[in-house]
């Protein structure tokens, strides 16, 4: 089948025609495709959607990057934020799973590099648009597309790397790093809060002071409600005694389709493994207005 | 220019000066790197000598300035544009190499002054913020740290094939520099646009970038 294959230092894209006619010799978006994108640490496969939502999604996140407001984009598909002053969470969409991939600023810029090249090549892309069926509830693909600018922001400036105090220090011979410092790029767990909840206010943390209460402050922190989702999001949401969220899994296809636009993106839809004693399970619903209900 | 962008607004011209600091710093090159690059891209009509050069990256606001500050034109900062681009491409190894020690210092949590082209670059960097510019004396050392390596990274995009519009972009959509809120009102001049067009003499302008 047609391929075309784009490169970079730590990243390659490959996107392979599917179903073309046997006379066809040269790739195009004419027929369905499959995209692979290799990274310096794992592998990301989709159709075409993860090569249009990787393409509009990453140029719209450098762009505010580029322009010093740096935040979460996201699309059905794709989502990307900060996680600190230099290293990006990566999240896709593979059927029914989520995948992950951290990257430094060097590999977000090989990865944008290739996309580039790919847009440069195919500009007709960030129109390419498949037929999904999308349940009620979910305006159209153009209509979650135009979440990109309502998309739940956030903000990690430098704030984080001024908080290691050790990278303020010019003297070589200064102690070693705090170990209360943020974690290092990929070192977060899979399942982390957004990253704005690692910075809650003192005086709100210790006024949410039951853990359905500190769920719903992170939460609020993290939600605004996108445009194109006009009814509430309900997820059935396990939380361990440390307040890690172990699984968000959605009670509808509405919250299943909308996930990657929620809070709980990163985190697994399916039944955890293993549940520590002491973990808490909640409900929690995503309404209009940025609105957040945890129940119990 | 940015399509629709009638003039450059201070804060476009402070950015661009911003980023040829940090080449500076990064590259240890001065004005005659920009001058020499200027008649490679035959923009030497625009920028043709040191002082001419002066007084344009002297109409950043974040610039100290003992006089009006020159008004800078569309052609001018284009020229700008266009030159910071053709140097970060020349400097793109180097770019690559320093963020990538840097990455590397962050990854262990060690202070980036332990890995030496990062430290470097830093002390280059505040060496030039302090001595030239208005809030150079009165900012944080975290500060203008943070101002360094935020350039470092940018200019590494900039620095790529795709290098160009990603500039473009960035300057149409950028928001005012909080820089430029925190000057002192008597050194602020906010549209060096519509300032008188005195022609500052330059003290020293073969040091200057």
């Amino acid at each position: 089948m047609p391929q075309r294959q784009y490169q970079s230092t730590t990243c390659t894209l490959l996107l392979e025609s599917q179903l073309a006619p046997a006379t066809a010799t040269e790739f195009s978006l004419q027929y369905p495709f499959r995209t692979l994108v290799t990274l310096a640490k794992t592998s990301l496969q989709g159709d075409g959607h993860l090569a249009r939502d990787l393409v509009s999604v990453t140029d719209r996140y450098l762009q505010a990057y580029l322009r010093g407001e740096p935040q979460g984009m996201f699309s059905s598909t794709v989502a990307i934020r900060p996680l600190d002053f230099l290293s990006h969470r990566l999240t896709i969409r593979e059927g029914d799973s989520i995948k992950q991939a951290d990257l430094t600023m060097t590999e977000l810029y090989d990865l944008t590099e290739v996309l580039a090249d790919v847009q440069q090549d195919f500009p007709e892309i960030v129109d390419w648009t498949p037929k999904p069926v999308r349940p009620q509830g979910l305006k159209s693909p153009t209509a979650i597309a135009a979440l990109f600018v309502g998309a739940i922001g956030v903000t990690v400036g430098v704030s984080v790397w001024n908080n290691r105090s050790q990278f303020a220090a010019r003297d070589p011979q200064d102690p070693p790093a705090l170990q209360s410092a943020a974690p290092a790029a990929g070192k977060q767990p899979l399942t982390d809060a957004p990253a704005q909840s690692e910075s809650l206010p003192a005086a709100r943390q210790s006024a949410a002071e039951t853990p359905g209460e500190q769920l719903r402050q992170r939460l609020l922190d993290a939600w605004r409600t996108p445009a194109s989702v006009t009814s509430e999001l309900v997820y059935r949401v396990t939380v361990d005694p440390q307040g890690q969220i172990l699984s968000a899994i959605p009670q509808d296809d509405l919250a299943r389709e909308a996930q990657l636009l929620t809070p709980f993106a990163a985190a697994p839809n399916r039944e955890p493994e293993t549940v520590p004693p002491g973990s808490l399970v909640f409900t929690v619903r995503f309404g209009e207005l940025n609105r957040v209900v945890v129940e119990p | 220019m940015p399509a629709g962008l009638a003039s450059p607004s201070g804060t476009i011209i402070a950015y661009l000066d911003l980023l040829l600091l940090g080449l500076e710093a990064l590259a240890g090159e001065s004005s005659e790197a920009v001058l020499r690059t200027a008649k490679t891209l035959h923009l030497e009509s625009l920028i043709y000598d040191r002082v001419g050069l002066w007084r344009i990256r002297n109409a950043s606001p974040l610039r100290r300035s003992t006089g009006g500050r020159k008004k800078v034109d569309i052609d001018e900062a284009r020229a700008l544009v266009l030159i910071i681009h053709h140097l970060a491409r020349e400097h793109q190894s180097q770019l690559r190499q320093t963020l990538s020690r840097l990455e590397v210092a962050f990854s262990e949590e060690r202070s980036p002054y332990q890995e030496p082209p990062v430290a470097h670059y830093l002390e280059e960097f505040h060496a030039h913020y302090r001595s030239r510019m208005v809030d150079g004396e009165s900012r944080s050392q975290d500060s203008i740290t943070e101002q360094a390596l935020r350039l470092l990274i940018e200019l590494h995009f900039y620095s790529s094939r795709h290098g160009l519009s990603r500039l473009w972009g960035s300057l149409l959509q950028r928001p005012e520099l909080p820089e430029l809120q925190n000057l002192p009102p008597e050194e602020t001049n906010p549209d060096p646009i519509s300032a008188t067009n005195d022609t500052p003499t330059p003290v020293t302008p073969h040091s200057e970038g």
